[in-house]
């Protein structure tokens, strides 16, 4: 796995408090992980922090899935 | 006895200071040199711009004190980071970007004592408001739901109350149960008893009057009622009720025969957001009321949220009734519960 995608793997996992090993690209945010609309705000700032991206509320709404999150810091960078 | 009277006799002879994250917007700009006239409140503004000053100075001694010209490189960015890392367990470079952002600085204010309450949302959904609101000031002790209610200022609308009328819940809960419908009309009754001094009358809405209908829906109302029944609620409400009901008199005797709160409603409890939401903009749209709030029930602060097609009377009115609505210190049963522990002392707890 990329480099990118491993951290963004462990950023998740730490939001959602779970272990990463069982995080994969397919892992649905909200279903899977309980990652809603107050658990997106800490998610934004810790990808922000981690990669120097800047990422609005509106932006970090819309990825369904670990994979999706990957391909919208990757077209950030 | 009007809001600004109301507000004035609240708030007593020491004005109360309410933060706007949003103060590029030329609206509220122009109410806080509304309310630094009326020396009840006192307007802090995050990033407006210096000409900003110049407009306060005749009604301040110290016009400048209300302009946090640039929130995110403020000095006090680093303390409200390690107090919202410390509290949330995340990383201090993330909380920083977290804290810098106006929505959450300006609750921060509030959080630390900075500021007295809090208004925003005239440039933000109205979840994100939330959203900040939940994150830094938290649910308040004791609180059983966090919810919203606009005050309307209805022209033509003659009641004991005047013009207005508490509508409720336009912002937070999309479909409550009995449960929650329960818990949201007895905090909006507390919130006019303690805001304002009403008698609560609060009708639970349907599109039913006394089983004129048939639905899991009216159900769901009548669930509310049982529930603050068994609770035995202290204020007047009855359901469920279709809206012509509870606010006219003759429809309600033929509707609803004795009821405490038929045709006298001040408090109206729709069953849904949708409902709460839809019903509080045809009013607005179609008798130019003003909308206060809506105003944030249940956390540990005032907080209000504005539509982003607030007006200037919105925004003056809702920053009034914000402050009247100020406990200082903690453990002061308010409207919006006893005081949550500040941040601050989050360590010593």
């Amino acid at each position: 796995m990329a480099e990118i995608d491993q951290e963004i793997v462990r950023i998740v996992a730490s939001v959602a408090k779970t272990d990463p090993g069982t995080v994969h690209p397919e892992t649905r945010l909200a279903e899977d992980l309980m990652i809603k609309s107050i658990g997106r705000i800490e998610l934004a700032a810790r990808i922000d922090a981690q990669f120097g991206t800047e990422t609005s509320n509106f932006e970090i709404r819309r990825p369904k899935t670990v994979q999706d999150l990957v391909s919208l810091v990757a077209g950030k960078l | 006895m009007d809001l600004m009277e109301r507000a004035r006799a609240q708030v007593g002879s020491v004005s109360r200071s309410i933060v706007f994250p949003e103060g590029g917007d030329a609206t509220v700009q122009d109410a806080a040199v509304a309310l630094a006239r009326t020396g009840v409140v006192r307007p802090v503004l995050l990033d407006a711009p210096v000409e900003l000053v110049a407009r306060l100075a005749p009604y301040l001694l110290d016009p400048e004190a209300c302009r946090v010209p640039d929130c995110s490189h403020d000095p006090r960015v680093r303390r409200y980071a390690e107090l919202y890392a410390a509290r949330h367990d995340i990383p201090l470079n993330a909380a920083e970007l977290i804290v810098r952002r106006p929505l959450y600085f300006a609750a921060m204010m509030v959080a630390e004592g900075d500021a007295h309450g809090m208004v925003a949302g005239i440039q933000s959904p109205t979840e994100d408001v939330i959203i900040a609101t939940h994150l830094v000031l938290g649910q308040a002790e004791g609180a059983a739901v966090t919810c919203s209610f606009y005050l309307l200022d209805i022209p033509g609308r003659d009641s004991e109350e005047g013009q207005l009328l508490a509508f409720t819940d336009p912002a937070m809960h999309p479909r409550p149960d009995s449960s929650e419908l329960a818990e949201i009309a007895t905090a909006v009754a507390a919130a006019v008893e303690g805001m304002l001094g009403w008698e609560p009358r609060v009708a639970l809405l349907s599109f039913s009057t006394r089983g004129s209908a048939d639905d899991a829906a009216v159900d769901l109302v009548r669930g509310a009622c049982d529930v603050l029944r068994s609770k035995g609620a202290t204020f007047a409400f009855d359901g469920e009720m279709q809206a012509d009901a509870a606010l006219n008199e003759r429809v309600a005797h033929r509707k609803l025969g004795d009821s405490p709160v038929g045709g006298r409603a001040n408090v109206l409890v729709c069953p849904n957001l949708d409902a709460a939401n839809i019903g509080a903009k045809l009013i607005q749209h179609f008798t130019c009321a003003t909308a206060y709030g809506p105003f944030l029930l249940g956390f540990a602060a005032p907080v209000s949220d504005l539509s982003r097609s607030a007006q200037l009377d919105d925004v003056v009115g809702t920053a009034l009734l914000v402050a009247a609505l100020h406990r200082s210190g903690p453990g002061r049963e308010g409207p919006w519960g006893r005081s949550r522990v500040p941040l601050r002392d989050a360590g010593n707890a």
